[in-house]
C-alpha cells in the first residue's frame, strides 16, 4: 500500500515536470528577450511596432 | 532537422547583416511527433543574434493567422515553396519590407533557400553587408 502511494506521488510529480517542461522551454540566447508563449495580440503589437524596419518571419519546428 | 539546419542558416544570414534597422522573429511550432516539448535552451541557441525575438506557437496560431499553406500555394511563382506542408505553414520563411505588411518574398524550406534570404534582405532594406569569407 505504501509503495503504491509513493508510485503515484512520484507519477504525478513526474508528469507535473513534464508539463512544465512542454511549455516553459528552454532559455534564449543572450540579448534577446525571453522565449514567449504565442499570443497573436502581442506579436501583433510587436510586429506592428518594427514596421519601420525589414522584418524576417521565420516558422520551424524544433526537432 | 531540416528546420534546425534552417535556424542555424537565418543565423548565418543574421551575421553577415549587421544593419540595426531589422528585426527577426523566429516562431517555433509542434509539427512532428518529436515536437512536443518547447523548443530547449540549445535549439533556441541555434538564432542567437540580438535582434531576433523567439516565440513558442503550439496551436499555430500564427499559420492559422496566414491563412494556412493553401495561401502560399506551390504554383505560384512569387512564393518559393519547394514542399507539401501538409495543413500548418513551417520550415517557412517571409521578409516583409519597412513600411508594409505584405512579404516580398516567401519561401520553404529555410535551410535551401538562405542565400536568396540574404540577397532579399539586402534589396529590401538596402543593408549594408559584411564581405563573406
Amino acid at each position: 500500500m505504501k509503495l503504491r502511494y509513493w508510485l503515484l506521488i512520484a507519477a504525478i510529480l513526474g508528469i507535473g515536470a513534464a508539463v512544465y517542461y512542454a511549455n516553459t522551454g528552454g532559455h534564449t540566447p543572450a540579448g534577446q528577450p525571453p522565449l514567449s508563449r504565442f499570443d497573436q495580440a502581442g506579436f501583433d503589437q510587436q510586429f506592428r511596432a518594427a514596421s519601420g524596419e525589414a522584418r524576417l518571419l521565420v516558422l520551424l519546428s524544433p526537432t | 532537422m531540416t528546420c534546425l539546419r534552417g535556424a542555424s542558416a537565418i543565423q548565418s544570414v543574421l551575421e553577415q547583416v549587421h544593419d540595426t534597422g531589422l528585426r527577426a522573429f523566429i516562431v517555433w511550432e509542434p509539427v512532428l511527433p518529436t515536437d512536443w516539448a518547447a523548443p530547449s535552451s540549445s535549439t533556441l541557441s541555434r538564432v542567437r543574434d540580438p535582434r531576433a525575438m523567439q516565440f513558442w506557437d503550439r496551436g499555430h496560431l500564427l499559420s492559422k493567422a496566414l491563412g494556412g499553406p493553401e495561401r502560399f500555394p506551390r504554383s505560384d511563382p512569387v512564393n518559393r515553396i519547394q514542399f507539401n506542408m501538409h495543413g500548418v505553414i513551417w520550415d517557412f520563411v517571409a521578409i516583409f519590407p519597412p513600411g508594409t505588411d505584405r512579404p516580398s518574398f516567401t519561401g520553404a524550406p529555410v535551410v535551401s533557400l538562405a542565400d536568396d534570404v540574404h540577397r532579399e534582405l539586402e534589396h529590401v532594406a538596402g543593408l549594408i553587408t559584411l564581405p563573406t569569407r
